[in-house]
Protein backbone atom coordinates (compact mmCIF):
# COMPACT_ATOMS: atom_id res chain seq x y z
CA UNK A 1 0.00 0.00 0.00
CA UNK A 2 1.33 3.45 -0.92
CA UNK A 3 0.95 6.10 1.78
CA UNK A 4 0.78 9.80 1.04
CA UNK A 5 2.83 12.24 3.13
CA UNK A 6 -0.36 13.45 4.87
CA UNK A 7 -1.44 9.90 5.73
CA UNK A 8 2.03 9.19 7.11
CA UNK A 9 1.92 12.36 9.24
CA UNK A 10 -1.50 11.41 10.64
CA UNK A 11 -0.19 7.92 11.47
CA UNK A 12 2.79 9.42 13.33
CA UNK A 13 0.52 11.74 15.36
CA UNK A 14 -1.87 8.88 16.21
CA UNK A 15 1.06 6.70 17.25
CA UNK A 16 2.36 9.50 19.49
CA UNK A 17 -1.06 9.88 21.11
CA UNK A 18 -1.19 6.16 21.86
CA UNK A 19 2.35 5.92 23.22
CA UNK A 20 2.56 9.24 25.07
CA UNK A 21 -1.11 9.42 26.07
CA UNK A 22 -3.31 12.47 26.55
CA UNK A 23 -1.68 13.42 29.85
CA UNK A 24 1.80 13.39 28.34
CA UNK A 25 0.76 15.58 25.42
CA UNK A 26 -1.06 18.05 27.64
CA UNK A 27 1.34 18.31 30.55
CA UNK A 28 4.15 20.05 28.63
CA UNK A 29 2.89 23.59 29.15
CA UNK A 30 1.09 23.11 32.45
CA UNK A 31 1.85 25.61 35.22
CA UNK A 32 1.02 24.13 38.63
CA UNK A 33 -0.06 26.62 41.27
CA UNK A 34 -0.21 25.95 45.02
CA UNK A 35 -1.58 28.63 47.32
CA UNK A 36 -2.63 29.20 50.92
CA UNK A 37 -4.92 31.56 52.85
CA UNK A 38 -6.50 31.59 56.32
CA UNK A 39 -10.21 30.89 56.80
CA UNK A 40 -12.36 32.51 59.47
CA UNK A 41 -13.71 29.53 61.48
CA UNK A 42 -17.14 31.12 61.82
CA UNK A 43 -17.51 31.09 58.02
CA UNK A 44 -16.47 27.50 57.48
CA UNK A 45 -19.95 26.08 56.90
CA UNK A 46 -20.88 28.90 54.53
CA UNK A 47 -17.60 28.43 52.64
CA UNK A 48 -18.20 24.72 52.20
CA UNK A 49 -21.77 25.26 50.97
CA UNK A 50 -20.57 27.95 48.56
CA UNK A 51 -17.99 25.51 47.13
CA UNK A 52 -20.14 22.37 47.07
CA UNK A 53 -20.67 20.34 43.91
CA UNK A 54 -24.22 21.62 43.63
CA UNK A 55 -23.12 25.26 43.36
CA UNK A 56 -21.95 26.27 39.86
CA UNK A 57 -20.26 29.39 41.29
CA UNK A 58 -17.65 30.58 38.78
CA UNK A 59 -16.55 27.15 37.54
CA UNK A 60 -17.19 28.07 33.91
CA UNK A 61 -15.04 31.21 34.21
CA UNK A 62 -12.12 29.24 35.66
CA UNK A 63 -12.22 27.01 32.60
CA UNK A 64 -12.63 30.00 30.27
CA UNK A 65 -9.29 31.33 31.55
CA UNK A 66 -7.53 27.94 31.36
CA UNK A 67 -7.59 26.97 35.05
CA UNK A 68 -8.21 23.25 35.50
CA UNK A 69 -8.03 20.41 38.02
CA UNK A 70 -8.72 22.92 40.80
CA UNK A 71 -8.89 21.56 44.37
CA UNK A 72 -9.27 23.34 47.69
CA UNK A 73 -8.40 21.58 50.94
CA UNK A 74 -8.91 22.70 54.56
CA UNK A 75 -6.73 21.96 57.55
CA UNK A 76 -5.98 23.35 61.00
CA UNK A 77 -2.43 24.43 61.90
CA UNK A 78 -1.70 25.39 65.49
CA UNK A 79 -5.35 26.10 66.21
CA UNK A 80 -6.07 28.18 63.10
CA UNK A 81 -7.82 27.09 59.90
CA UNK A 82 -6.26 27.40 56.46
CA UNK A 83 -7.31 26.74 52.88
CA UNK A 84 -4.85 25.19 50.44
CA UNK A 85 -5.56 25.60 46.75
CA UNK A 86 -4.07 23.69 43.82
CA UNK A 87 -4.78 24.20 40.13
CA UNK A 88 -3.22 23.76 36.73
CA UNK A 89 -2.99 26.62 34.25
CA UNK A 90 -2.97 25.37 30.68
CA UNK A 91 -3.05 28.63 28.70
CA UNK A 92 -0.27 30.59 27.01
CA UNK A 93 -0.38 33.88 28.93
CA UNK A 94 -0.95 33.48 32.66
CA UNK A 95 -0.74 37.18 33.59
CA UNK A 96 -3.14 38.25 30.83
CA UNK A 97 -5.66 35.52 31.63
CA UNK A 98 -5.58 36.34 35.34
CA UNK A 99 -6.09 40.06 34.56
CA UNK A 100 -9.03 39.28 32.24
CA UNK A 101 -10.61 36.95 34.77
CA UNK A 102 -10.13 39.52 37.54
CA UNK A 103 -12.13 41.98 35.46
CA UNK A 104 -15.15 39.64 35.00
CA UNK A 105 -18.12 41.08 36.94
CA UNK A 106 -19.16 37.59 38.11
CA UNK A 107 -15.66 36.93 39.53
CA UNK A 108 -15.75 40.27 41.34
CA UNK A 109 -19.12 39.39 42.85
CA UNK A 110 -17.81 35.92 43.83
CA UNK A 111 -14.69 37.33 45.48
CA UNK A 112 -16.76 39.87 47.43
CA UNK A 113 -18.44 36.91 49.10
CA UNK A 114 -15.32 34.73 49.56
CA UNK A 115 -12.81 37.44 50.52
CA UNK A 116 -14.77 38.28 53.66
CA UNK A 117 -14.43 34.69 54.87
CA UNK A 118 -10.68 34.56 54.35
CA UNK A 119 -7.81 35.77 56.53
CA UNK A 120 -4.81 36.43 54.25
CA UNK A 121 -1.34 35.66 55.62
CA UNK A 122 0.76 38.59 56.82
CA UNK A 123 1.69 40.88 53.95
CA UNK A 124 -0.83 39.30 51.55
CA UNK A 125 -4.15 40.58 50.23
CA UNK A 126 -5.61 37.20 49.32
CA UNK A 127 -4.18 33.74 48.52
CA UNK A 128 -0.37 33.53 48.95
CA UNK A 129 1.38 31.70 46.10
CA UNK A 130 3.66 28.92 47.37
CA UNK A 131 7.02 27.76 45.98
CA UNK A 132 6.95 24.43 44.16
CA UNK A 133 9.93 22.24 45.12
CA UNK A 134 8.92 18.85 43.71
CA UNK A 135 7.04 17.37 40.81
CA UNK A 136 6.61 13.80 39.67
CA UNK A 137 4.33 12.83 36.85
CA UNK B 1 -10.63 9.39 26.28
CA UNK B 2 -8.44 10.10 29.29
CA UNK B 3 -11.23 9.73 31.84
CA UNK B 4 -10.27 10.35 35.47
CA UNK B 5 -13.45 8.97 37.04
CA UNK B 6 -11.67 7.01 39.73
CA UNK B 7 -9.03 9.57 40.67
CA UNK B 8 -8.63 10.24 44.40
CA UNK B 9 -7.06 13.63 45.07
CA UNK B 10 -4.95 13.90 48.20
CA UNK B 11 -3.83 17.15 49.85
CA UNK B 12 -1.51 16.95 52.84
CA UNK B 13 0.59 19.17 55.10
CA UNK B 14 3.64 18.78 57.37
CA UNK B 15 6.11 21.18 58.97
CA UNK B 16 9.72 21.42 57.79
CA UNK B 17 12.76 22.40 59.86
CA UNK B 18 14.01 25.74 58.46
CA UNK B 19 17.63 24.53 58.65
CA UNK B 20 16.79 21.58 56.39
CA UNK B 21 15.03 23.45 53.56
CA UNK B 22 18.04 23.56 51.20
CA UNK B 23 18.79 19.88 51.75
CA UNK B 24 15.14 18.98 51.24
CA UNK B 25 15.04 20.93 47.96
CA UNK B 26 18.16 19.17 46.67
CA UNK B 27 16.74 15.78 47.62
CA UNK B 28 13.55 16.60 45.68
CA UNK B 29 15.14 18.26 42.64
CA UNK B 30 14.42 17.10 39.09
CA UNK B 31 17.88 15.57 38.84
CA UNK B 32 17.28 13.19 41.75
CA UNK B 33 15.31 10.06 40.81
CA UNK B 34 14.55 9.38 44.50
CA UNK B 35 11.55 7.05 44.68
CA UNK B 36 9.68 8.47 41.67
CA UNK B 37 9.36 5.04 40.05
CA UNK B 38 7.85 3.58 43.23
CA UNK B 39 5.24 6.34 43.41
CA UNK B 40 4.15 5.45 39.89
CA UNK B 41 4.26 1.71 40.64
CA UNK B 42 1.64 2.26 43.35
CA UNK B 43 -0.48 4.63 41.23
CA UNK B 44 0.54 7.99 42.73
CA UNK B 45 0.68 10.59 39.94
CA UNK B 46 0.83 14.33 39.31
CA UNK B 47 2.62 14.73 42.65
CA UNK B 48 3.62 18.26 43.67
CA UNK B 49 5.17 19.58 46.87
CA UNK B 50 5.04 23.28 47.71
CA UNK B 51 6.73 25.20 50.54
CA UNK B 52 5.39 28.24 52.37
CA UNK B 53 5.78 30.06 55.66
CA UNK B 54 2.73 30.41 57.88
CA UNK B 55 3.02 32.63 60.97
CA UNK B 56 6.80 32.33 61.04
CA UNK B 57 7.01 28.55 60.56
CA UNK B 58 7.72 26.63 57.36
CA UNK B 59 5.37 24.00 55.98
CA UNK B 60 5.27 21.58 53.07
CA UNK B 61 2.03 21.07 51.18
CA UNK B 62 1.69 17.94 49.09
CA UNK B 63 -0.83 17.16 46.34
CA UNK B 64 -1.12 13.95 44.36
CA UNK B 65 -3.64 11.86 42.47
CA UNK B 66 -4.18 8.19 43.22
CA UNK B 67 -5.41 6.29 40.17
CA UNK B 68 -5.43 2.70 41.46
CA UNK B 69 -8.27 0.53 42.76
CA UNK B 70 -7.18 -0.10 46.35
CA UNK B 71 -5.63 2.91 48.08
CA UNK B 72 -5.04 1.32 51.50
CA UNK B 73 -3.38 -1.76 50.04
CA UNK B 74 -1.17 0.21 47.63
CA UNK B 75 -0.06 2.55 50.43
CA UNK B 76 0.79 -0.44 52.64
CA UNK B 77 2.85 -2.03 49.87
CA UNK B 78 4.62 1.26 49.09
CA UNK B 79 5.48 1.68 52.78
CA UNK B 80 6.94 -1.84 52.87
CA UNK B 81 9.33 -1.19 49.95
CA UNK B 82 12.91 -1.07 51.34
CA UNK B 83 13.85 1.82 49.04
CA UNK B 84 10.85 3.81 50.25
CA UNK B 85 11.80 3.12 53.87
CA UNK B 86 15.34 4.40 53.19
CA UNK B 87 13.87 7.51 51.53
CA UNK B 88 11.63 8.23 54.51
CA UNK B 89 14.59 7.76 56.86
CA UNK B 90 16.17 10.72 55.02
CA UNK B 91 13.04 12.90 54.79
CA UNK B 92 11.36 12.24 58.14
CA UNK B 93 14.09 13.89 60.27
CA UNK B 94 13.68 17.08 58.19
CA UNK B 95 9.97 17.26 58.88
CA UNK B 96 7.95 18.46 61.88
CA UNK B 97 4.57 16.71 61.88
CA UNK B 98 1.58 18.71 63.13
CA UNK B 99 0.33 18.02 66.65
CA UNK B 100 -1.05 14.51 66.96
CA UNK B 101 0.42 13.36 63.62
CA UNK B 102 3.33 11.01 62.83
CA UNK B 103 4.04 12.41 59.36
CA UNK B 104 1.99 14.21 56.67
CA UNK B 105 -1.52 15.19 57.84
CA UNK B 106 -4.25 14.48 55.29
CA UNK B 107 -6.44 17.52 54.60
CA UNK B 108 -10.16 17.68 53.87
CA UNK B 109 -11.08 18.43 50.26
CA UNK B 110 -13.93 20.95 50.03
CA UNK B 111 -13.84 21.90 46.34
CA UNK B 112 -13.06 20.43 42.97
CA UNK B 113 -13.45 21.78 39.46
CA UNK B 114 -12.12 19.94 36.42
Amino acid sequence: MKLTATTKAICVILLMMVTVGCDGLMSKKVKRVGMVVGLNPKDMSDYKILHSDSNPGVRDLLNKYNMHNFSIFLHQIEGKWYEFGYYEYTGDDFEADMAKMGAEPRIRAWLKVCDQMQLPLKGEKSWAIMEQVYYNE
Amino acid sequence: MCEQKKTKRVGMVVGIKPGKINEYKKLHSDSNPGVRDLLNKYHLHNFSIFLHQVEGKWYEFGYYEYTGDDFESDMARLTAEPRNQEWLELCDPMQLPLEGEDSWAIMEQVYYNN
